[in-house]
């Protein structure tokens, strides 16, 4: 059974580095966020024609709890995250919102002590599962973290090739070349330094250094792409350029981002979840979710509604 | 397909390639067996020695022994005795003498470095103290026979005559005759060589005492020497305990200098102006024509010695460490609470209304600090911080002249020594000689060091990895490496004469005869446990950052290591290498029963081999004459320099590559 479990189902279109990403570029566009589906935040919108998810929700959780040690961080979130959409986790500090993205990777557990149970399904397969293996699990799914982190001696181009480098994937020069040029310019970076790719990366500007992590990310195609406040150590400037960055890239990826700025939430998601803590010493729990515009516009909780409208948190 | 419940279908890019998860478990498993190859070996080596210890305790009693009163190991009549007190004594007593000197000294030059001296200065003038602590301990030994027991001859007299009939209880402390080699010249030099060690840390620690400390006291009104009485040394007194605890530790373990100042004589309750013998010095003297009980009783002598030195470093290690932690206190309270208080909630913090708080202010017993900062600073504050400087001036003359004396020495009598012809010619027969070199020791030396090299640096960078991997486990993995890291931590305390009978007994006694391996072994032992410690240490670093965007790009675990943290740890890990290196370079104890020593030029690795250390003990000690002690400043001269070659590289290294920050 666990030899044919890799090669049942989707096996066929999902070898990693195998896959035509240049055949997404479906230029009619995505369908506008399903945004007018009010009601349950599980979502069916279903556009079709994506050759890259096999249902409508590559990605969701089932009672996800976070440990740290003895103490619960975060308790029992279900959570779905449709396909080609991004969705928002809003919160006060501390409400484990971004501990909560990291167990959606499985980097949650290499903080020591550090675990997490429930789980994370990606493509119906849970992440935790027997099979899954973390390193893998990481490859299929992407993050940015709040500072960004190139590999500041590396230069540009070997920032993009480093997935590739790590699992060993051969590439040859027109490959890699082709996988720069598409990757940087994907994440709108190409004319900034197509001039330099060999220059070293800590030589870029914050908001540079953050869209080349994001292009390094996006190099792996993953499924899902995990942003933890990817702009919380940015000028405006730089945010709103990542914000650009994202509602482009939403029709390739789909999108988790944990931001403490509610306009940001506001401004690039379809989707947003809020998770705060009742009262101290307890975890973050899932108050509320829903499309963006509901939760913003009408929230069905007392406590989102506060936090929204800036009166705690 | 359902999502919840049961095995679910499968999705293959979770499942990772059979090739990736065997090179990331090969590498675990490499990285393991190179921690268990030195921990099982040196495991072996101390099983094997203390197996040699059971003729001494059954024959004496572990109580009997320790109290035994009598080394007698060739007596006239009757059997052989064997009492370990007078060498438990004579190591106590030394240690005394030289912490007595050093801790105030050492106070002194950390102040002097991190608040007196002009701020330009403070750098070179720490790095000159820690210059001490790159001379080898024979040169020491060298300099104390041939310098200051001459020099201090007619002031030993003159105490003995003055303070001779004085007794404590019976105790005649300071009755004559003088010796040369006698415990007060053995304390003495014992005290300059802890006094860098004891430095270094007490100035860690000082330079933990934050910022804004200072400037309260400042603010107050305080003189320099009042905001390091009331702000720093407060704060430092549990790291400076340890600190000296430290030094404690190093001075028990302290083989050559002593065995060439102490006069060898093992002498209980006896004037300090009189020869006596440690632990390490018996040892030092006496293995090599040992055996039977008498072997078994020195290597009872070098467990109880590693009992004792262990002990000190594990309480040493815990004030120092625990002096780190109450940097988390609050600042406000850790400024207006004593010690004590500082546990009461908030006592007086931040109000400094409260009388308590005023109170601890007070710097003396009665003066209170002029809060009002009406009137000027009365004369008696004014004398009283001049003092203060004062002594803080005399100490870093203490640290300083002795090694301008010994530099100054090493360069007026080793220069001459040095021609062509001293790199390429063998020792002279002829003790009278001016002619010849040290080629055999030069060799020796290189060999020794490569072989320390290769056993000591693979295998200490691939446990520092394997301790750095594994340790943020939970479960038994995680205890498993925790333990060997404690394993290394008691390796570090090791004196390094009982490393050398460690290795007699392990390897030389087996093999039936010296040989350069056993001698290169014994170094390794000395140098794997600083180069795990210094590797561990930059390894934490390497910025989280980048291991992090490498794990979520799905960088199998070795990927991690060797893209991006080993090209940035890297040359702090080299920096590691080169200073155990330096340090091993300059060790003579463990080599005296271990490579033996050779008056020729050697190459064969089953052979006893010369060393440049061993040469100038030898030149010192047995030869004596001023052409051997000629030889002996020019061979000084190179070790040294060989040394301060090996740590200037480690120092360019490490500023030229710290790890990039991300």
């Amino acid at each position: 059974m666990n030899d044919d479990a890799t090669t049942v189902d989707d096996a066929p279109e999902t070898a990693p580095g195998t896959q035509p990403a240049a055949a997404d570029p479906t230029p009619e566009a995505v369908p506008a966020p399903p945004l007018a589906d009010a009601a349950p935040p599980r979502i069916e919108a279903a556009p079709a024609g994506d050759m890259r998810s096999t249902g409508p929700m590559p990605m969701y959780t089932r009672d996800l709890s976070a440990y740290f040690g003895s103490h619960k961080a975060v308790e029992d979130v279900t959570l779905d995250f449709p396909r080609n959409t991004v969705t928002a986790l809003i919160g006060p500090s501390g409400c484990g919102k971004s501990t909560y993205i990291r167990c959606l990777n499985r980097m949650h557990e290499m903080i020591p002590n550090a675990r997490c149970t429930g789980s994370v399904y990606l493509r119906d397969t849970d992440i935790y599962g027997r099979e899954a293996d973390p390193v893998a699990v990481r490859r299929a799914v992407g993050m940015v973290f709040q500072r960004p982190n190139p590999f500041p001696t590396k230069s540009i181009a070997d920032n993009i090739l480093a997935g590739p480098k790590f699992t060993r994937t051969k590439l040859n020069k027109a490959e890699r070349q082709d996988l720069v040029e598409r990757t940087l310019r994907g994440a709108g970076l190409w004319d900034e330094v197509k001039n330099r790719l060999d220059a070293q990366a800590g030589g870029l500007s914050g908001g540079q250094q953050q869209r080349l992590c994001i292009a390094r990310a996006l190099a792996e195609e993953p499924d899902v792409l995990l942003m933890d406040e990817p702009c919380s150590a940015l000028d405006p400037q730089s945010t709103l350029r990542i914000e650009d960055l994202i509602r482009d890239i939403k029709d390739r990826v789909t999108i988790v981002i944990v931001t403490h700025n509610m306009q940001q939430a506001a401004r690039v998601s379809d989707y947003t979840g809020f998770i705060t803590i009742e009262n101290e010493g307890e975890p973050g729990r899932l108050v509320e979710t829903g499309p963006t515009k509901d939760v913003f516009g009408n929230p069905q909780h007392e406590r989102t509604e506060a936090y929204v409208s800036g009166r705690f948190g | 397909m359902s999502g919840e419940g049961g095995q679910p279908a499968s999705y293959a890019r979770l499942v990772r390639a059979r090739g990736s998860v065997a090179a990331d478990r090969a590498y675990l498993i490499f990285a393991a067996i190179a921690a268990f190859v030195a921990v099982i070996a040196v495991g072996y080596l101390l099983w094997k020695t203390i197996e040699q210890t059971g003729d001494a305790w059954s024959t004496f009693g572990v109580l009997g022994f320790l109290t035994g009163t009598e080394w007698i190991p060739t007596p006239a009549t009757g059997d052989a005795i064997f009492g370990a007190l007078p060498f438990i004594y004579g190591t106590l007593m030394t240690s005394l003498i030289a912490l007595l000197l050093a801790v105030p000294a050492s106070i002194g030059i950390a102040l002097a470095t991190t608040v007196f001296l002009p701020r330009r200065w403070r750098g070179p003038v720490g790095g000159f103290i820690n210059l001490l602590a790159a001379v080898p301990s024979v040169i020491f030994g060298l300099w104390g026979i041939t310098v200051l027991v001459p020099f201090l001859r007619p002031a030993l007299e003159w105490i003995a005559n003055t303070f001779g009939g004085v007794s404590l209880f019976g105790w005649r402390l300071f009755e004559g005759p003088v010796t040369a080699g006698s415990f007060l010249i053995a304390g003495l030099v014992l005290g300059i060589m802890v006094l860098p060690v004891v430095t270094a840390i007490t100035r860690e620690v000082l330079l933990t005492v934050p910022r804004e400390q200072q400037e309260a006291a400042y603010a107050l009104g305080a003189t320099r020497w009042e905001m390091v009485k009331n702000s720093m040394l407060p704060w430092a007194r549990s790291g400076i305990v340890g600190a000296s605890a430290l030094g404690l530790g190093r001075a028990v373990g302290e083989t050559i200098a002593i065995a060439m100042l102490l006069g060898n004589a093992p002498n209980l309750f006896s004037s300090i102006l009189g020869p006596g013998a440690t632990m390490a010095s018996v040892i030092a003297l006496e293995t090599n024509e040992a055996d039977g009980l008498q072997l078994s009783s020195l290597t009872a002598l070098a467990v109880v010695l590693f009992v004792i030195a262990f002990l000190i470093n594990a309480g040493a290690r815990l004030l120092v460490s625990r002096g780190g932690t109450r940097k988390r206190d609050g600042i406000l309270r850790r400024a207006f609470g004593r010690r004590g208080r500082a546990a009461e909630p908030d006592a007086g913090a931040g109000t400094g209304t409260d009388d308590r708080s005023v109170d601890s202010w007070t710097p003396a017993r009665s003066e209170p600090l002029p809060i009002t900062g009406a009137h000027a600073v009365s004369t008696s504050r004014k004398v009283r911080s001049r003092i203060a400087e004062g002594f803080i001036w005399f100490s870093l003359a203490i640290g300083i002249v002795p090694l301008v004396l010994v530099m100054w020495e090493m360069l007026y009598k080793g220069l001459p020594a040095i021609t062509p012809s001293f790199f390429t010619s063998l020792p002279p027969l002829d003790p009278s000689s001016y002619d010849g070199g040290i080629s055999n020791a030069l060799i020796g030396t290189l060999i020794l060091m490569g072989i320390a090299t290769v056993i000591a640096a693979p295998l200490g960078v691939l446990t520092a990895l394997f301790i750095s991997d594994v340790t943020r486990q939970t479960g038994w993995q995680g205890r498993l490496s925790r333990a060997i890291g404690f394993f290394v931590d008691v390796m570090l305390g090791i004196p390094s004469i009982v490393v050398g009978l460690v290795v007699y007994l392990g390897i030389v006694v087996v093999q039936q005869h010296f040989s350069a391996l056993a001698g290169g072994i014994a170094l390794a032992i000395i140098m794997f446990p600083i180069v795990v410690r210094a590797a561990d240490e930059m390894l934490r670093l390497v910025p989280p950052g980048q291991k992090e965007a490498a794990q979520a790009l799905g960088a199998p675990k070795w990927r991690v290591t060797w893209s991006i943290v080993l090209p940035s740890a890297g040359p702090g890990i080299l920096t590691g290498i080169l200073l155990g290196l330096a340090r091993a370079s300059g060790e003579t104890a463990p080599l005296l029963f271990t490579s033996l020593g050779n008056q020729f030029v050697s190459t064969n690795l089953n052979e006893p081999i010369a060393a440049i250390p061993q040469l100038i003990y030898q030149n010192t000690i047995q030869v004596q004459t001023p052409a051997s002690l000629q030889l002996a400043w020019g061979a000084a001269l190179v070790l040294v320099a060989i040394i301060l070659v090996l740590n200037l590289a480690a120092a360019l290294i490490s500023r030229r590559a710290r790890p990039a920050e991300g």
